[in-house]
């Protein structure tokens, strides 16, 4: 099975140092899109609303593994 | 059928030939009501009954596990034929060149592969519902979730139709459905067990592992396939139970089960336990997302809608934020491998409820509906985390709905678990109840059942 895993984000969206990393999940529409379009991704309209509420769990538990309130 | 130990005996004896046992087998997978089975294999099942066979009569040991019909998740490679990992997007892959390592070493003890098992596609979730190949039901009630993502692999093993199979683990895809279908599921120590030829999901926590109706079939097969003794010489076992989050969510009678197990056992809680979970579910999603970033360019829509809308989040998680969960991670394990060094097994609820309904795929969770594809993996997925062998066991509770625990034990310490629920088996405490609900009338409207 050749399938493995490789760091999804593409150089030029990838910061050089930890401390300039993009660690905020994107949440609106338009932050999504951004982000997608730079990974060479479309999100289909069908699968739009789909998109977010997963990108909403995530963000909460990267609240919760930050130790932010949820 | 019979158990895998019982099923070999009676081959290596002469006493029943593995071709016929196949050949009943096959029959039985063909006509399966459970919405399991993928695929049936049956010329490489019959050859592979045939050199047995061959064996036996020729006098040479065909293996420990002759003749033994088994099924695989269908994420396992076979030679000659395309791995989907329940995907449509992979019905026309290129067919694998070599048997996945478990399959090669348990044809090597005389088992013979039969077919392959239905999944969550790519194994993204804890329930087995498929877009394509349909939802796996439960044989203790076909209108309850078998579980998942390993529901064909265990409903196949409860309906009796298979002594074992096996599946993969990333964050509870075997024990959440062995839970649920009443049966032994084995999560190994994290790469425990070979994962070569087996189509990735988290590589940071994806193991594979089987399912069976007993202890002593599942360290005979755990053998087989890690080379490994499977027998302890421990006899006073040091007991804890988990506490905390594991005490919430949880079937009474699971709790109730857990205290009358050892009810003088210290309640050790496990440190943030929650922010371990999150951390799980954003490696999960990030490897995962990662993993079909490709294919989810190159055709969305071929995906399974769920599943889709799941790898696509995941692939748009930022670098920064997997890098901060991973860190956290190889912490989290140090401490807590040295917070339970001082334990044999650890006591845990295996799946917060029985089997959910199909028509209604969703479970309580701090008192608020959830979706089950989700949230049945809350008790599994924080051990996942730490990378330590888990084993759950069936309560024994003939003609209830199943439910499981958890034993959790040391890393490499599966030998303890399996002489831990040997003891609890003889006790009667766990063991495996056969279906009361297969009649065919039962089944009767379910899609892909005629």
């Amino acid at each position: 099975m050749a399938l493995s895993y490789t760091s999804s984000y593409p150089a030029e969206i990838m910061p050089d140092t930890p401390d300039q990393a993009p660690v905020a999940i994107p949440q609106s529409a338009d932050e999504i899109a951004v982000v997608a379009t730079a990974l060479g991704l479309v999100i289909p309209a069908d699968c739009a609303p789909g998109v977010a509420a997963n990108l909403a769990l995530l963000a909460r538990h990267a609240r919760n593994l930050r130790g932010e309130p949820a | 059928m019979s158990g895998v130990l019982e099923t070999a005996a009676a081959v290596r004896s002469g006493r029943v030939s593995a071709r016929a046992l196949v050949e009943d087998t096959l029959m039985a997978l063909v006509a399966d009501p459970h919405v399991a089975v993928t695929r049936v294999l049956h010329d490489r099942a019959r050859a592979e009954a045939d050199a047995v066979d061959a064996d036996v009569a020729a006098g040479r040991d065909p293996g420990p596990l002759a003749g033994v019909p088994y099924g695989v998740k269908d994420l396992f490679d076979l030679a000659g034929l395309p791995t989907t990992a329940g995907s449509t997007l992979y019905v026309d892959a290129a067919p694998a060149q070599a048997d996945a390592e478990a399959v090669a070493r348990l044809k090597a003890a005389g088992a013979v592969v039969v077919a392959t098992l239905n999944m969550d596609e790519f194994a993204y979730g804890f329930a087995t519902i498929n877009a394509a190949y349909g939802t796996t039901r439960n044989p203790h009630d076909p209108s309850r979730l078998s579980g998942g993502s390993s529901g064909g692999s265990a409903a196949m093993v409860a309906a009796g139709l298979l002594p074992f199979s096996l599946g993969s683990d990333t964050n509870g895809s075997i024990r959440v459905p062995a839970s649920l279908t009443g049966l032994y599921g084995l999560k190994p120590t994290h790469e425990g067990l070979p994962l070569g030829g087996v189509f990735p999901f988290a590589e940071s926590f994806d193991d594979i592992g089987p399912f069976t109706r007993s202890v002593e079939d599942m360290a005979a097969v755990w053998q087989v396939l890690s080379g490994r003794d499977p027998f302890t010489g421990i006899k006073d076992f040091r007991i804890a139970r988990l506490g905390g989050r594991f005490r919430e969510n949880a079937d009474p009678d699971q709790l109730a089960a857990i205290d009358a197990i050892a009810p003088d056992a210290p309640l050790v809680e496990l440190p943030e336990i929650a922010r371990a979970r999150s951390a799980a579910f954003l490696v999960t999603a990030h490897e995962g997302g990662a993993l079909h970033r490709a294919a989810l360019g190159a055709d969305p829509m071929g995906f399974d809608p769920q599943v889709r809308d799941r790898l696509l989040a995941g692939a748009l998680l930022p670098e920064a934020l997997y890098a901060e969960a991973q860190a956290f991670r190889a912490e989290y394990r140090a401490r807590i491998e040295a917070l339970v060094a001082d334990y044999d097994v650890l006591l845990a609820p295996a799946t917060p409820t029985v089997a959910p309904l199909v028509a209604d795929p969703r479970i309580l969770i701090d008192g608020a509906l959830s979706p089950a594809r989700a949230d049945l993996g809350i008790h599994t997925q924080p051990i996942t985390f730490t990378g330590l062998p888990s084993l759950a066991v069936p309560l024994y509770r003939p003609g209830r709905l199943p439910i499981g625990l958890q034993l959790i034990g040391g890393p490499g310490r599966e030998a303890d678990l399996f002489a831990f629920a040997a003891k609890l088996e003889a006790d009667g405490v766990t063991g495996f109840s056969a279906p009361q609900n297969t009649g065919v009338p039962a089944y009767a409207g379910i899609a892909g059942y005629s």
